[in-house]
């Protein structure tokens, strides 16, 4: 059976977001701050930027940074492992890939809701990161779909 | 298809996956229990981390604890996330021997020894730092028994 082309490519839609993974670690690892909707995310919820808090309060300004770096490394890890999954399995249509590519967004939706029930949905980190969020659910939710075929063909009456 | 590319699995490899995967599901559980661990957790880490007198930070500032708290789940998702992924990979591994399996699991001994580093940095060798110095040793033993596999 002749596979559609968007059967075929589908997955170059999770290696993207795969590689917006990695980048997203190694930024934040190097930089060990808050970068981009982080740095909103800090001035909404303490009132200051992140030079001030650096200045204000250095002890805090540091265990900001610890916990970044450290969530940077396991980011780092999970992305690389989910890209090498894509690259391999994936691509190839191992069913079982199919089922672990799940983890992704089932993580970034676990993100999103302790980040919201945390804080609260009107002023949550989700607020602040929403915007990306959603724009990695639907390039993972479109990798996910446009290739089920492949994934589960049709059995074919005899 | 992917009965063909399934290579025979040796027992010592198997061993070796074992232990991988009961590594990754160690690192989910250690995730479940810092999602649920609450602010306590955040205030041992912040002790840890800065001289800060930790019952006074959280009546000082509040909201620099509040920020703490949220930061300290998410880490607990992405270890989640990490472990779960990790042990699927390793099932793979442990099925059908594949030789990338191996290769990625063992990002899951280098993202591990990482963050034992950081923690052996930061604090030392006392506290949780043991648990995740044994957790990689054992981690990177079962890698290495997977080589074959």
């Amino acid at each position: 059976m002749t596979e559609k082309a968007f059967e075929s490519y589908a997955w170059l839609l999770l290696l993207f977001a795969g590689c917006l993974f990695i980048f997203v670690g190694v930024v934040h690892f190097v930089s060990g701050r808050p970068v981009a909707a982080g740095l909103g995310f800090v001035r909404g919820n303490l009132g200051m930027s992140w030079p001030e808090l650096l200045a204000d309060s250095p002890e805090v300004a540091n265990a900001i940074s610890g916990f970044i770096r450290m969530m940077a490394v396991f980011l780092l890890g999970f992305s690389v492992l989910f890209f090498s999954m894509v690259a391999t399995s994936y691509r190839k249509g191992e069913r079982w890939a199919w089922y672990a590519a799940w983890v992704c967004p089932v993580a970034l939706l676990g993100y999103v809701a302790v980040a919201a029930l945390h804080q609260g949905w009107a002023r949550g980190e989700w607020v602040w990161v929403a915007p990306g969020i959603g724009f990695v659910l639907v390039l993972i939710t479109l990798g996910l779909f446009l290739p089920f075929r492949k994934f589960f063909p049709k059995r074919v009456q005899a | 298809m992917i009965a063909n590319q399934a290579r025979q699995v040796s027992r010592l490899a198997k061993v070796g996956w074992g232990i991988l995967i009961a590594a990754s599901a160690l690192l989910l559980l250690h995730g479940i229990f810092w999602l649920f661990g609450g602010p306590e957790l955040a205030l041992e880490n912040i002790a840890e981390r800065t001289s800060l007198a930790t019952s006074e930070f959280r009546v000082g500032s509040p909201s620099a604890f509040d920020v703490i708290s949220l930061l300290n789940r998410n880490y607990a998702i992405l270890e989640l996330g990490l472990g779960a992924f990790a042990a699927l990979v390793a099932w793979g591994g442990y099925r059908l021997g594949s030789r990338w399996a191996w290769r990625a699991s063992g990002l899951l001994v280098a993202s591990l020894a990482a963050m034992t580093a950081n923690f052996v940095l930061v604090g030392g060798l006392g506290g949780g730092s043991i648990g995740y110095v044994v957790m990689t040793a054992v981690a990177l033993v079962g890698w290495l028994l997977a080589r074959d596999g």
